[in-house]
């Protein structure tokens, strides 16, 4: 009976450790929603209007700032420069938020308005920037030191009347005919050559090679790439559950700027240890004939 | 000669049992539906988050260091993004030069290096500490939990560093890519 107790304690004890309630860590998250704006059509003198959620997704209050931003991108893979002001960032100076600081309690929201008051002399074309916020950390330090504060971005779009080009380019649209292992690619790259931001819309499919039938395809996603004027942005697409062997035709459509551009290749997809055996059986098969025929001439 | 043929039937059975084993897609066709449906539609908005912890404060201490010395501190934060955005996003950094609380002298946010005055970050490795911007920059939504990025410090001072305490700070930006 004692021994009962025992073991039933020994039970209850490991199973309470299993089962407790571990403490969540406490930290700070900052969520912004939705990232970005619509595309505003603005003329001198307008004012527009418009709003975005900041909210507090995890378990400490926190304080957050504002602060509108320049939006550039510094490379095709469209990493963000929130420091560098072009002719296409004036707008940063027109923009005004409903307040500078909020503070959020855990699992609060609020919701962020802001102003778009476009001056009287303005330029044609796209203008861009971010209304960013950022977690603000007023607390003293100890020592030499470093505070890591985090931020999130909302991208502000405008299309200013005045003299526009609507003008782009589709620079690479490429699918590699000869892959090793999964997954299946398409690659692109397109450029925007006017001085307005414009959409790139991208069709990805797969079909089997000898039935014809449609194996993958993103139709459904409508994927919409944003490209900022005199800028050019690269585009990837996958199928990541290709098999490891199989032969496909491979579709890829990209249209920008009234132009289009479909590449069409027959992939084949093969491990490397099968293409050495297949060459190692071809390379036996050769000997093999070879010492045949070598046979047949020294028994005449 | 029979070797040989011993040989090629056997490499030639290796290479079937190979593709065999091969894991091959099968293609399901959409079963055929003979019952009304009624469509529902749920529009999500994007979004994206960032939380920067280092499990007890986001302020790195950097420690102590001599002049004309170069250190890894060892610390690290997580910066963890969440983003639903199917075309992905970027992290980037910004660093302001650490500042001398009793003075004007700053070290600069740059490449860390033996006898240069810089401080600097790396990430997913402990060296190579530098004046980094670009942290991240997936093309795709991030994982259910966030992606994880580690993001370590170091800094190096030259032989006429000023003694002190010099603070600054690193904001990390995460955007989506629209």
């Amino acid at each position: 009976m004692k021994k009962t107790h025992l073991i039933l304690g020994a039970f209850v004890a490991i199973a309470a450790s299993i089962f407790a309630v571990t403490p969540a860590h406490a930290a700070k998250e900052i969520q912004i929603s939705p990232t970005k704006s619509e595309v505003y059509e603005l003329s001198a003198g307008d004012v527009k209007s418009g709003s975005f959620n900041v909210n507090n997704i995890n378990t400490d209050a926190f304080t957050f700032e504002l602060e509108v931003l320049p939006y550039n991108v510094i490379d095709k893979e469209y990493n963000v420069d929130l420091e560098k002001n072009t002719d296409y960032n004036h707008i940063v100076d027109w923009i005004e938020c409903s307040a500078e600081k909020y503070t959020l309690e855990p699992n609060e929201s609020t919701k962020v308005s802001y102003k778009i008051k476009v001056p009287e002399d303005i330029p044609g074309g796209g203008q861009y920037a971010v209304i960013s916020a950022k977690i603000m950390d007023d607390s003293k330090a100890n020592g030499s030191n470093v505070k890591v504060l985090g931020r999130v971005s909302y991208i502000v779009y405008a299309h200013l009347d005045g003299v526009t080009r609507i003008e782009g380019n589709i620079i690479n649209n490429d699918i590699p005919a000869f892959v090793l292992n999964p997954p299946i690619i398409a690659y692109s790259v397109v450029e925007n050559t006017g001085n307005v931001d414009i959409e790139a819309h991208y069709n990805f499919q797969v079909f089997d090679a000898f039935s014809g039938h449609e194996v993958y395809s993103n139709t459904d996603l409508n994927i919409t790439n944003r490209i900022l004027p005199e800028t050019q942005r690269s585009e990837k697409f996958t199928w990541d559950n290709a098999p490891m062997l199989g032969l496909f035709k491979v579709k890829q459509t990209i249209e920008i700027a009234g132009q289009t551009s479909t590449t069409e290749t027959l992939v084949f997809i093969c491990p490397i240890w099968l293409i050495f055996i297949v060459l190692f059986l071809i390379t036996l098969m050769v000997f093999w004939l070879i010492s045949r025929a070598r046979a047949r001439k020294r028994e005449q | 000669m029979k070797k040989l043929t011993s040989v090629i039937a056997a490499t030639g059975i290796v290479a079937g049992l190979g593709v065999a084993a091969l894991p091959l897609a099968s293609y399901a066709a959409d079963p055929a539906s003979d019952t009304a449906t009624v469509t529902v539609s749920l529009e999500v908005s994007d979004a994206i988050s960032i939380t920067v912890d280092d499990k007890e404060s986001t302020t790195i201490n950097l420690g102590t260091i001599a002049p004309n010395a170069i250190t890894g501190t060892g610390k690290k934060v997580v910066a963890n993004v969440k983003s639903n955005n199917a075309s992905g996003y970027t992290v980037t950094a910004a660093g302001t030069a650490l500042t001398r609380a009793s003075g004007t002298e700053t070290i600069a946010y740059g490449s860390v290096a033996a006898g240069t005055s810089a401080w600097g970050i790396s990430v997913g490795t402990d060296a190579g500490y530098s004046a980094l911007t670009s942290i991240a920059s997936p093309t795709a939504a991030s994982a259910v939990d966030g992606d994880d990025y580690n993001i370590f410090f170091g800094a190096s001072t030259n032989a006429s560093q000023k003694t002190g305490t010099y603070s600054g700070t690193l904001t990390l930006t995460a955007t989506n890519k629209n």
